[in-house]
C-alpha cells in the first residue's frame, strides 16, 4: 500500500502539481526568470554554474535516451564500449554537476550579497538538487551498471506509468536508495513550477529563428 | 529609386556648451524610476566628466564588454558580443557583463543611530550601511565618484578616449593650469539599430513603431543579461531583486501625455531638446554595416526633411500620424543635425545608429599659449586656430563624436564659434562678422536661429512633442511578442 503511494500515486501527484503549477505560474510571466546573481558575484559563480549545467545536461540526457528509446539504448550498453561510454559519461557528468553544485551553494551560503538577496526556495533547489545528485551517484556506485540493470526495472517501470497502466512488480526488486531517488525526482518535478528552476522552462530557441530587430506598432 | 520606408521617432540632442553638470536630471529620474530594492545602483540618467571612465567604470571600453556591432558581410553589421548560437551557449554564463564592482554597491545610512545614540561628549553619526545585506559596509566607490576630475589618476587616465592622443597631449591634458574637462549627460539612446533589441534571446526588448522608444517587456524578461553586453553605452540594466533587465523608457507615460520626459523637463542648463525625426527605415542595415568614415554622413542622409513633400507622401502612407508629421516639421532635433550639422551621435562607431545628438562643446576658452595670458583672437585666423588648440583637444572630442574623424567636430565647433563672434560683433562694431559667418558656413539667418535655439529658447521650442496618443491604442501593454514590421524591419535576415 505505502508502495503504492510511493510508486504510483507520488509521480502522478507529482505530473499534475507539475502541470497545474507551470500554468498557474505563467499565467502571469511577471516573476519568470532566470534569477541570475552574476551582477552580484561572478568569480564562484563561473565555477559553479558552467560545470552544473553542463553535467546536468549529460546526466539528464542519460536517463532520457533509455527512457524515449529503450530498444536502441539496449543495444548499446551491450557492448562493452557502449556500456563503457555511457556509464563514464554518466559519471563524468554526475561529478561535475555535483562539483558545481556545491561550489554553488557555498558561494551562495558565504557571499554576503548573494546570501542577502536568496530566497528560502532558491537555497532549497540547490540543496535538494545536491541530495538528488548524491543519492543518484551513490545508487550508481554501490549498485554498478546501473544502465544495464534499469533496463529491464526502472525503464519499463516508467514507461508503464507514462501508458497509464502503473506496473510496480518491475521495480520490487530495486534497491532502496534507488526509490529514494525516484521520489526525490518526484519532488523536484511537483516544486519546479514554484521556484527559480522554472527557468529551464524558457530556453529560447525561438532566438535561433527570429529577426535581429523587433518593432512593435499597437496603434 | 527605393522606396521610403518611412518611420518617426521622437529623437534627442544635448547641448554640451550649456551642460553644467549640475545632475539635476540624474536626480529627476532617479526620484521617479529608480527608488525600487533592486534598482538602487541604477541611473538610466547619468552625467560623466570627460576625460573620465564613465559609468559603469570603463563602459566605453568594448575590448572588453564587445558592445555594439561591427562591420558583416553585406548587407547587415554582426553583434559583437555574440551570434546565434553562441547567444544560447552564453545563456548559462556571459562573462561580457559587468558586476557590482563596475558599478557600486549601493548604499544609505542607517539615520536611527543619530536618534538613539546615548548621551556622549561626541556628535553621533549614521553608519552607511548596503542596500543589499543591510549591513554596515565600507564604501569603495559610488555613482560620479570621479566627478570634476575627482580621483582623476584612478579614472581620468583611464580614458578608453584618451587613446586617440600622443604622450604629450595626454600630460598636458592632467597639467593643473591647463586641466580642463566637460560634461557628457547620458541616457538610453533610443538606437535605430539597437544591439540590445538584436541580443535579447527572448525577443523582450523591441522598439515602438510609432515613436522608436525601446522598451524591456517585463512579462517577456527571463534575466538571461544579454542585452546588458551587447548594449554599448552600457545602458541596459539588471535588476539583481526581481531578476529582469530594466531601462530608460524615455518617460512614455509622460511623453502620451504630452509632457517632456523628466530628465529633459528639469534640466537646468536647459541643454535638452526633444523632437521628431522622420527617417528611412529600409536603410538601416546599409547605414549600420558602412565603412567607419561614412557613418556620420551616412546616419545623418538616413534622416528625411520633413518639409519634402516625397517625405510626407511616404510618412502618411506609412501611418505616420498628422500630428507627428507637423511636429516634424519644427523639430529642434532636424535644425541641430541637419539643418545646421551641429549635434553628432555619441561614437557612431558602435554602428547601433543613436538617436540621441551631442552638440560638441566649445569651452574651455582657448588661450593657454601665453602662459595663462589670453591672447586676443581678433583676427579670424586665430579664432579658428583656436579650436585646434584648444585644451580639450578635438581629437579627444572627435573619439566620441565621430569615430576619430576631426572634420565634422571642427565644423560644428567652427560654427558655434561663428555665432558667438556674430553676436559679438552685434555689441561691437569693430567687428565684421561677415567673414567669419562665411568661413564657418553660416548666413546670418542661421547664426540667429541657432543663437535664438541655443540661448533664448522657450520650453515650448525645446520640446516640440504632439501627445503621442498611445493612450488611444486599444491596449498599451499589448502583446508585444506579436511583432509587425510594417515595411523594413531594419536588418532583415534571420541569422
Ligand atoms: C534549459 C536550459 C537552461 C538554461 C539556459 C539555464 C540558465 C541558467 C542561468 C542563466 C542561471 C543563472 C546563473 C546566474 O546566477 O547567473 C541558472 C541558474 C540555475 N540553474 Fe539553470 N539553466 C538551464 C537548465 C537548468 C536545469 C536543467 C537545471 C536543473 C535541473 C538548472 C538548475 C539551475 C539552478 C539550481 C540554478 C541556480 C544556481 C545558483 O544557485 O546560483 N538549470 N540557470
Ligand atoms: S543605447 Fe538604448 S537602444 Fe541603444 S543599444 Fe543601448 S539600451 Fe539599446
Amino acid at each position: 500500500m505505502s508502495r503504492d503511494l510511493l510508486l504510483v500515486a507520488l509521480p502522478y501527484a507529482s505530473v499534475a502539481i507539475f502541470l497545474a503549477g507551470t500554468i498557474w505560474r505563467f499565467r502571469s510571466a511577471r516573476t519568470i526568470s532566470s534569477q541570475s546573481s552574476q551582477f552580484l558575484e561572478r568569480r564562484w559563480l563561473a565555477w559553479g554554474t558552467i560545470p552544473f549545467h553542463f553535467g546536468i545536461f549529460v546526466v539528464l540526457a542519460d536517463h532520457l535516451v533509455p527512457l524515449v528509446a529503450p530498444d536502441m539504448w539496449r543495444v548499446l550498453v551491450s557492448k562493452p564500449w557502449g556500456l563503457l561510454a555511457v556509464e563514464s559519461l554518466g559519471a563524468g557528468g554526475a561529478m561535475l554537476a555535483l562539483l558545481g553544485l556545491t561550489i554553488l551553494l557555498l558561494r551562495r551560503l558565504g557571499t554576503g550579497v548573494v546570501r542577502a538577496s536568496s530566497s528560502f526556495g532558491d537555497i532549497a533547489v540547490v540543496v535538494l538538487l545536491i541530495a538528488q545528485a548524491a543519492l543518484g551517484f551513490a545508487v550508481a556506485s554501490l549498485h554498478r551498471w546501473g544502465s544495464v540493470w534499469s533496463v529491464g526495472t526502472t525503464v519499463p517501470y516508467l514507461r508503464s506509468l507514462l501508458a497509464f497502466n502503473p506496473d510496480v512488480t518491475y521495480v520490487a526488486g530495486v534497491p532502496p536508495l534507488m526509490q529514494w531517488h525516484l521520489a526525490g525526482a518526484w519532488i523536484i518535478l511537483a516544486l519546479l513550477p514554484f521556484t527559480r528552476l522554472v527557468h529551464m522552462l524558457t530556453f529560447p530557441l525561438g532566438y535561433l529563428f527570429r529577426r535581429p530587430q523587433k518593432v512593435v506598432w499597437t496603434t | 529609386m527605393v522606396k521610403l520606408d518611412v518611420r518617426a521617432q521622437v529623437s534627442m540632442v544635448f547641448h554640451l556648451d550649456k551642460c553644467i553638470g549640475c545632475h539635476t536630471c540624474s536626480l529627476a529620474c532617479k526620484n521617479l524610476w529608480t527608488e525600487r530594492p533592486g534598482a538602487e545602483y541604477m541611473w538610466w540618467n547619468n552625467v560623466e566628466t570627460k576625460p573620465g571612465t564613465g559609468y559603469p567604470s570603463n563602459w566605453e571600453d568594448q575590448d572588453r564588454w564587445q558592445g555594439g556591432w561591427s562591420v558583416g558581410q553585406a548587407p547587415s553589421p554582426v553583434l559583437r558580443s555574440q551570434g546565434k548560437l553562441t547567444g544560447l551557449l552564453k545563456l548559462f554564463y556571459n562573462a561580457n557583463q559587468p558586476g557590482l564592482d563596475d558599478y557600486y554597491e549601493p548604499w544609505t545610512y542607517r539615520y536611527s543611530d543619530l536618534f538613539d545614540a546615548p548621551q556622549g561628549d561626541v556628535q553621533p553619526s549614521a553608519a552607511p550601511i548596503s542596500q543589499i545585506t543591510g549591513k554596515p559596509i565600507d564604501i569603495k566607490r559610488g555613482p560620479n565618484w570621479d566627478d570634476d576630475l575627482g580621483g582623476s589618476p584612478l579614472y581620468a587616465e583611464n580614458d578608453p578616449n584618451l587613446a586617440s592622443l600622443t604622450e604629450d597631449e595626454r600630460k598636458s591634458l592632467f597639467e593643473v593650469e591647463r586641466m580642463t574637462m566637460m560634461y557628457l549627460p547620458r541616457i538610453c539612446n533610443h538606437c535605430t539599430n539597437p544591439a540590445c533589441v538584436a541580443a535579447c534571446p527572448s525577443g523582450a526588448l523591441y522598439k515602438r513603431g510609432e515613436d522608436g522608444i525601446v522598451l524591456v517587456n517585463q512579462d517577456a524578461c527571463r534575466g538571461w543579461r544579454a542585452c546588458v553586453a551587447a548594449c554599448p553605452y552600457k545602458k541596459v540594466f539588471y535588476n539583481w531583486k526581481t531578476g529582469k533587465s530594466e531601462k530608460c523608457i524615455l518617460c512614455y507615460p509622460r511623453l502620451e501625455t504630452g509632457q517632456p520626459p523628466a530628465c529633459f523637463h528639469s534640466c537646468v542648463g536647459r541643454i535638452r531638446y526633444m523632437g521628431v525625426i522622420l527617417y528611412d527605415a529600409s536603410r538601416i542595415a546599409e547605414v549600420a554595416n558602412a565603412p567607419v568614415e561614412k557613418l556620420i554622413d551616412l546616419q545623418r542622409s538616413m534622416l528625411l526633411d520633413p518639409n519634402d513633400p516625397v517625405v510626407i507622401a511616404a510618412a502618411e502612407e506609412n501611418g505616420v500620424s498628422a500630428q507627428l508629421l507637423a511636429a516634424a516639421k519644427q523639430s529642434p532635433v532636424w535644425k541641430f543635425v541637419r539643418e545646421w550639422e551641429l549635434a553628432l551621435p555619441l561614437h557612431p562607431e558602435y554602428r547601433t545608429l543613436p538617436m540621441l545628438f551631442y552638440v560638441p562643446p566649445l569651452v574651455p576658452v582657448m588661450g593657454h599659449r601665453e602662459e595663462g595670458l589670453y591672447t586676443r583672437a581678433g583676427d579670424r585666423e586665430s579664432i579658428f586656430n583656436a579650436i585646434d588648440e584648444a585644451r580639450l583637444p578635438v581629437k579627444y572630442l572627435a573619439s566620441l563624436f565621430s569615430a576619430g574623424d576631426p572634420e565634422p567636430v571642427k565644423a560644428a565647433l567652427r560654427k558655434l564659434m561663428a555665432v558667438r563672434w556674430h553676436r559679438r560683433s552685434l555689441e561691437f562694431k569693430t567687428i565684421d562678422p561677415q567673414q567669419i559667418l562665411a568661413d564657418a558656413g553660416l548666413t546670418v539667418e542661421q547664426a540667429n536661429a541657432i543663437y535664438r535655439l541655443t540661448a533664448l529658447s522657450t520650453l515650448e521650442e525645446r520640446f516640440v512633442l504632439p501627445p503621442l496618443q498611445r493612450e488611444e491604442a486599444l491596449s498599451t501593454f499589448g502583446d508585444t511578442a506579436a511583432e509587425d514590421c510594417r515595411q523594413s524591419c531594419g536588418l532583415g535576415r534571420t541569422m
